[in-house]
């Protein structure tokens, strides 16, 4: 490309730039694992007594970080899950989710709820977080061709 | 009289074009993976950062990794406005010549 590019050129130079951020977006399965995991951890642990609720919270914060560390370090880039305008709305989806599984999570330590309510709510969380992720990097990957991201 | 909007001629040099676009497409990115996307040298892509810095278009930061510093750079909310207004600019001027 030239120093002064047309804006056909100029306009294309941006859509390139942008899917090589889309083309780093392969990783390992072990990934959505790991992200099920610490969603699962998170909402299953906050129906558990203390101070096991607030380990697990712990916990699992701790292990979020080490996600985007190893992301960070992967990839050398980060992204926020409520930046990209098609991959948000996926991410706010999770959070209405989640906040539900929360609730049912919660029942149990507050209102004495069932027991099995906070191991359901943890497994849910988890499939939620593997499915959810995989759905969030979908979005952003076309928001990334769609020159939106 | 009513202002035409033109080219933000910092944004539009090519390095500092693709450095933009990438920046607009993520939260922050690191010094190496802007300098192999875009394939310039380290004191190209310092000086590149450097005007876009200085013109309030990015964000310099530095984090510890693997015991060593490492830049990541950010865009600015006058960064990304600046960058929307010229992608908004360069469509209107493609549909124009295409």
């Amino acid at each position: 490309m030239t120093q002064d590019p047309t804006p056909q050129e100029a306009l294309a130079s941006i859509q390139a730039a942008r899917a090589s951020v889309g083309e780093t977006l392969n990783y390992p399965f072990a990934w959505d694992l790991a992200y099920g995991g610490m969603l699962a951890l998170m909402v299953g642990g906050a129906g558990l007594p203390q101070p096991w609720s607030s380990i697990t919270l712990v916990l699992s914060i701790v292990a979020l970080v080490f996600m985007v560390q190893w992301w960070r370090k992967r990839t050398g880039w980060w992204v926020s899950g409520y930046t990209p305008p098609r991959a948000r709305w996926v991410a706010w989806g999770m959070v209405a989710v989640l906040m539900g599984l929360m609730g049912l999570s919660f029942w149990t330590r507050l209102f004495d709820g069932p027991f099995w309510a906070p191991i359901v709510a943890g497994a849910l969380a988890g499939v939620t977080g593997i499915i959810g992720g995989r759905l969030w990097m979908r979005a952003y990957r076309r928001d990334l061709l769609a020159g939106q991201g | 009289m009513s202002t035409a909007p033109a080219l933000d001629t910092l944004i539009h040099a090519p390095g500092r074009l693709q450095i933009c676009a990438i920046l607009s497409s993520v939260s922050d990115a690191e010094f190496a993976m802007l300098r192999d996307t875009i394939k310039v040298s380290d004191s190209v892509l310092s000086k590149h950062l450097k005007l876009l810095e200085e013109a309030g278009y990015i964000a310099l930061s530095k984090m510890t990794q693997d015991g060593r510093q490492r830049t990541w750079a950010s865009l600015t909310a006058k960064g990304r406005k600046a960058f929307s207004a010229h992608v908004a600019e360069l469509t209107r001027l493609a549909a124009l010549t295409g």
